[in-house]
Parts: structure tokens; sequence; C-alpha cells
């Protein structure tokens, strides 16, 4: 658990479209170890997906430094990368971007084939994987007919078929109800625990990163706050009137668009406004 | 090896189930490429048949014109007499051919009766010969080149000998039964026609008299109305049969009565007045010197070259207008392949995104783009190949141009050869019989291989290139 797996430090993402500059990601600095399960939050725009595409290695800082494994990935070119996703990356996606023209198996014995050169080992894994999710007897069904949660437990199946170290998981609940999303959430837990693989995950929802060991406060492509387990941020959470980003009581002004805010009303107030703003709050929960 | 082959296989299998996934497209896509893998396949065997039978026409007739000449050249004392078709009714007597045969310098008269039989779909020439030893042996009344059976002899009666194209469609062999004119003669052999014409042209109807004994090249003779029809020729059974003048003369109550007579002079310098003398004895009766004869030879000849030149002009259209076909056909089918897999791509960026983010390597995605462009090309090809092979002869005639009235014809009246559903059809062939050659059906296969090649190559490094977060962002 005290092995460095992931260190960012000072990364940047710029990105330009014509005269548009956009800064994503603005020296981020983080350190994960193996093992843990990590949610990373924000309001929409802040980086999330950014930082985990920059983690996933599916692109490259414009500055900075990303160390995998203690391998500086940084800087390495797209074949580089690409071994890297291979050997050492599993994703999970919202919409589960599963090939709908393959079956629940098939799809999960997709990545083996960049890995593992016998069809039978990848079956017999594939299986094993799908059982372990509970799935052992949907295999053969193509994502069409599978429900929302099974095919998000068949993506994470396929994101650990070449035994990653990393998981990726950019906001896995985030297509699934309730109860679906606590199945998920049980399932990654269990997977975290179990298996001992780091978990770095983006979400919007503060309930999901209850079953995380660190959450990540992202806001304009900066990490605003870290949090350990138990911080439950439930109860505290607010939303930005302007923005809809979430906001903390003890923030004075949104972490998204900036506005400054009036002071809470009370302890038990969930309800922010701008300030010389006459309109109304508009709380989340 | 045993990765590239597993990893094939899964390649393999995912092109087909995406082929397979987007049915209609890929219907539409590869009945397209199907239909420009048959144009490849059928324009190209169109345009080779036809300069394949052109080629053997030209043999056939450079080879007859040759035996002609030297036929003519070998009875330079022959003069030949006959009356035409159109004097029927007027024959000559036993009186006339004795009167002929005792005239000065006059070696030999050898009198035969030709008669036209036709019946439905049946028309045959019948050749009643005098069947005399003297006659059999040294003026060669009878037809050579027998295939089966044997020749008439001296003295045969009620038997027939008949060529063999005429044996094969009425199914008739040795000691079968032969109709003519209402009367049963059994077939004691079967010779084969030995000339290119002689197969097509019954005596009197062709530049060259048709079928005839050597020593004779026989004389121009038009058919009587009615018996012959460019329209219905095609489908009439033909033939020549070979009887005993006097079974012939019996047959149609001429008894005594002759149409043809071959006179031989003594001498060839004496040729010319005998058949001027013969000519003021009997004005309606056409006399025929191998002068005549060669004159013949001549224009006929003349004919036939220009025929031959014209159909080699119009082969010549015919392949720039095939190849123009072919190559937009090349194009066409680049193209569909092209923007079907370009819309794929782009359909399928996500997918795209999806692989590269689970470890496919730019040249994986390449590999499965390419895979299912030659898979579509592939199916495709295999049905253009099937479509080729059995419509050839209707693509053929609807895609080469048409033949001008003046090439359709070839020498001799109804013409030598025919130009039916885009090829030149000799007047016994049938337009199924262009047939793709073996090799051009692979060069086609080739070419619809290397088209889906060439037509995924760009959107397959297309989808290669995209970046993988890009891809995963795409909606």
């Amino acid at each position: 658990m005290n092995e460095t797996i992931l260190k960012a430090e000072n990364l940047s993402k710029r990105f330009e479209s014509g005269r548009h500059k956009v800064r994503a990601l603005r020296g981020v600095n983080m350190e994960v170890k193996r093992g843990e399960f990590i949610s990373i939050r924000g309001p929409s725009g802040s980086g999330k997906t950014t930082l985990l595409t920059m983690i996933g290695c599916l692109d490259t800082p414009t500055e900075g430094k990303l160390l995998l494994d203690g391998e500086d990935v940084s800087s390495l070119p797209e074949s580089g990368l690409c071994d890297i996703r291979r050997r050492k990356i599993g994703f999970v996606f919202q919409t589960f971007n599963l090939l709908p023209y393959l079956s629940a198996l098939e799809n999960v014995e997709l990545p083996m084939e960049t890995m593992e050169p016998s069809p039978e080992k990848r079956r017999k894994k594939a299986m094993e994987l799908l059982g372990s999710v509970g799935l052992r007897k949907r295999m053969s069904h193509r994502p069409n007919k599978l429900s929302a949660g099974e095919q998000q437990r068949v993506a994470i199946a396929r994101a650990l078929a070449n035994d990653p170290s990393i998981i990726l998981a950019d906001e896995p609940t985030g297509n699934l109800d309730t109860r679906t999303k606590q199945g998920i959430m049980g399932l990654l837990s269990r997977l975290n625990a179990e298996r001992g693989t780091t978990i770095i995950m983006v979400t919007h929802d503060p309930a999901v990163c209850n079953s995380t060991d660190r959450m990540l406060w992202l806001s304009d492509g900066r990490i605003l706050k870290k949090e350990r387990k138990g911080f439950n941020l439930i109860r505290k959470k607010l939303m930005c009137p302007r923005c809809h980003c979430d906001i903390r009581p003890e923030f004075d002004e949104c972490p998204g668009c900036k506005a400054r805010l009036e002071p809470a009303g009370g302890p038990d107030s969930q309800s922010r406004k701008i300030e010389g703003s006459a309109g109304k709050s508009d709380p989340r929960r | 090896m045993a990765r590239i082959g597993d990893d094939g296989m899964s390649v393999l299998k995912r092109s087909l189930r995406n082929v397979a996934r987007k049915k209609s497209r890929m219907v539409l896509v590869m009945v397209a490429i199907a239909l420009a893998m048959a144009i490849m396949i059928s324009v190209p065997s169109g345009i080779m048949s036809n300069e394949a039978q052109v080629q053997r026409l030209n043999d056939s007739y450079t080879s007859m014109m040759a035996q002609t000449q030297a036929e003519i050249n070998q009875t330079a004392n022959l003069i030949e007499c006959s009356y035409s078709f159109f004097n029927d009714g007027l024959y000559l007597n036993d009186s006339d051919v004795s009167a002929i045969r005792s005239m000065a310098n006059v070696s030999e008269a050898v009198p035969r009766l030709t008669q036209m039989w036709t019946d439905s779909n049946k028309s045959y020439s019948i050749n009643g010969v005098p069947l005399t030893t003297s006659f059999i042996d040294s003026y060669g009344v009878l037809p050579t080149n027998m295939t089966k059976g044997r020749n008439l002899v001296a003295g045969d009666l009620g038997v027939a000998v008949i060529d063999s194209n005429l044996a094969d469609k009425l199914g008739i062999d040795i000691d079968g039964i032969i109709d003519l004119n209402g009367t049963s003669f059994k077939v004691v052999g079967i010779y084969s026609p030995g000339s290119f014409q002689s197969q097509r042209i019954p005596t009197g109807f062709g530049g060259f008299g048709g079928d005839r004994p050597p020593g004779g090249t026989g004389g121009y003779q038009r058919p009587p109305d009615g018996q012959f029809q460019p329209g219905n020729w095609r489908n009439t059974t033909r033939g020549t049969v070979y009887i005993n003048l006097f079974n012939l003369q019996t047959l149609y109550g001429l008894e005594g009565k002759v149409n043809q007579l071959d006179v031989y002079a003594n001498d060839v310098s004496l040729v010319d007045s005998i058949a001027n003398d013969i000519q003021a004895n009997y004005t309606s009766l056409s006399v025929s010197t191998p002068k005549d004869r060669l004159e013949r030879l001549q224009t006929v000849t003349q004919m036939f070259q220009a025929t031959i030149a014209n159909s080699k002009n119009t082969l010549a259209n015919m392949e720039s207008v095939g190849f123009q076909e072919i190559a937009v056909a090349l194009i066409a089918t680049c193209t569909i392949v092209l923007l079907t897999m370009v819309y794929a791509v782009r359909e399928r960026t996500k997918e795209v995104g999806v692989l590269k983010a689970i470890g496919f390597s730019s040249r994986d995605v390449m590999k499965q783009f390419l895979a299912e462009g030659l898979i579509i090309c592939v199916i495709a090809g295999v049905v253009g190949i099937i479509i080729g092979n059995i419509a050839a002869p209707f693509l053929t005639s609807v895609l080469l141009p048409p033949q001008s009235q003046q090439d359709q014809a070839g020498p001799g009246r109804g013409g030598a050869f025919i130009y039916r559903g885009g090829a030149f059809m000799d007047q016994g062939q049938d337009a199924s019989a262009v047939s793709p050659d073996p090799m051009l059906t692979l060069a086609a296969f080739g070419v619809a291989v290397a088209l889906g090649a060439a037509g995924s190559l760009y959107p397959a490094w297309k989808a290669s290139r995209i970046s993988p977060m890009e891809a995963l962002r795409y909606e």
C-alpha cells in the first residue's frame, strides 16, 4: 500500500483551437499508492476527464511529468503509450463502450488478444472474470441483451482482462440507477479489496465517493482539496446557483465560475446565494 | 506464427461480424462491386471472343480461298453448266447431254441433278450423281473425307451418303433412314464437309456453290424466293445428301433430266470456245469457265476482305469502349469501397477509441479496417465472378457497341458470319459461346481484392491515426 504507483508532477494540459486556448490542467500534483481506491470530483469542465486520459496514457501532458510504476510516460510516443495502456491500464467508461457485435465473453477476451497468444487461455480467463462479476450465465449474450448494470459489469471484467496495475473509471455509475449503482460500487470496492487493484474513479456523485479511500477535488484544472475516507461531504454539499457545481459550505467563492458567494445561512442551510444577486438558490438535495 | 494465425482469425471473425451487421448497406456495396467485377470479366471476354471469332473466320476464309483457287487451277479444263434456281423448270435432257458430250474437243460431260428439299425447319441439298465406275473414278463425283460407313458405289440405289453436320442434327447413324421428299433412303456413309463454308451454305446458296466434289467449284446461284430467309436460317437444319442420279430423277419425276453439267475440254486453250458454243446453243444455261470462276473468286475475296477490315475496325471500337467501361467500373468500385469504409470509420470512431484504450495499436486498428474492406471485396468478387460467368453474353451484348449492318454480313448472301449479342458468331454458333477465360476470371478476382485493399487503405489509415481521446469523446 505504501508503494507509489502513480505520481503526477506539475501536470498541465493546454488545448488550442484556432485563437482559443484552453488550459484544462494547471499544474496538477498527485500521488497514488498501489491498491488505493481514489475518486476525483469536481464541476463540469474542471479537467477530471482530461486528468484521467493523461493517467490512462490516452493523451500526453503539455507540461509536467507523469510517472506510472516509476516509468515516465509523459513523453512517450503513441506506440509506447499503447504498450502502457495494454499492460498497465484498464478502462471503465460511463457508457460502457462494449462492442455491440461481440458477445460479453468476446468483449472480455478482446484486450487479451494483444497480450495472450493462446485463444484457449483467453477464453478461460474471460470466463473466470465474467464469473467473478456474476455474469457466468450471461456470457454469450450481446450487449443489447444485457441490462445497463450487466453491461457495466462486463466492462469491468474487460478492464481486468490484462491484469492492469490501475483501473481508470470515468463516471462508471453515471448511467445507472441507484440500486445498480450500489452494486457496481460494491463490485469495484470488492475488486479493490480482494485483488488489490488500484482504482481511480472520476465521478460527479458524492455518494459513491464514500466508497473510496480518498477524494481529490478538482476545479479549474487544479486539485483544490484532498479528502481522506470519511470526509462525508454529502450532508454539507451545496450547489452553485450559477454553474451548478458542488460547493462546500466553507467556500467563499464558487470553484467553477468564481462567483462570490454569500455566507451560508446556518449549519443546516443547503442554500447559497451569489453576492448581490436576488436569484433563488438551487440546493441539490 | 501461432499468434499471427490466432490474431488473424479474431480479426477475420470481427470483420465478418461487422460486415454482416450492416446487411443492407453491405449488400448494396457488394452488388455494386459484383457488377463492376462482372463487367471486368464479361467485357474482355466478349472482346476476346470476338477477336478469336474474327481470327477464326479470317483463317477459315483464307484457307477456303486458297483451296478454291487451287481447285480452279486444277480444273482449268472444266466448264460448269447449270440452270439457276430462277430458271426453275428448265433442265437438260439426255439428248442435250449427249449433244454437248459429242461436241468437238469435249472429252466428257458429267450430268448431275441438284434439288433443294425443304420441309418444316429442314432444308437439304440433294445431289444426284451418276454412279458409274468411270465417273466415280475419273471425275470425282462423290464426296471425299468419309468419316463413317462407306461411300456410294457404282449401281447403288435407295441409299444415301450425308454430311456429318446433318447426321448429328438428325441423330442419324450408319444404316439409319433419311426421308427425302417422302421416300426413305438408307444412310450408308457419313462424310465430313471438309471446308468451313460447306458446313453452312448448301449448293447454289453461297458464292462458291457450297459442297461440291473435287473437280467442281459450283456456279453462283441465287436461291428461289422463299426458300432462303435469313430470319429462319439459324433454326433450319441444313445439309447435303448424295444419292444416285437415277433415284433423284425418279423422286422428283425428272427422269432423263439434269440441271448441272460439268463439261471437260480436251485442252485448256479450247475452254472459252467450247463455252461460247454451249452458251450459243443454250442461252438460258449458266456457263462458267475457270476465268469466270476466278473473277468471282476475286470479287468474293474483296468482299470478304472488306468485311474483315470492317470487323477489325469494329473490334478496335469495341476495345476502346470496353476498356473505358472497365476503367469507369474500376474507379466506381474503388470509390464505393473508399466511401463505404470512410463512412464506416466515421460511424465507428468511438469503437476505434475503445480499441485503442484497451491496448490495440494503430496497426491493429488499421488491420481491422483493411480486413473489412478486403472481405467486402472478396465476397463481392466471388459474386461478381458468378454473375460475370453466367451473364457474360448478356452483359457483352449490352455493354459492347453494336455492329454496323455492313459488318453483319460476310461474303455471300445472308452472310457467312453474323453479329449477335455483342459477338461475331458464325451461323451455327450461339451467343452463349462468350465464355470468360479462367485466367481472366482469376485476374478480375485479383483486381477485386486489390481494389478492396486500395479503397480501404486510406480509411484504415485514417482510423489508425485517430487520437484515442478524441475518438472516445466522439458522438
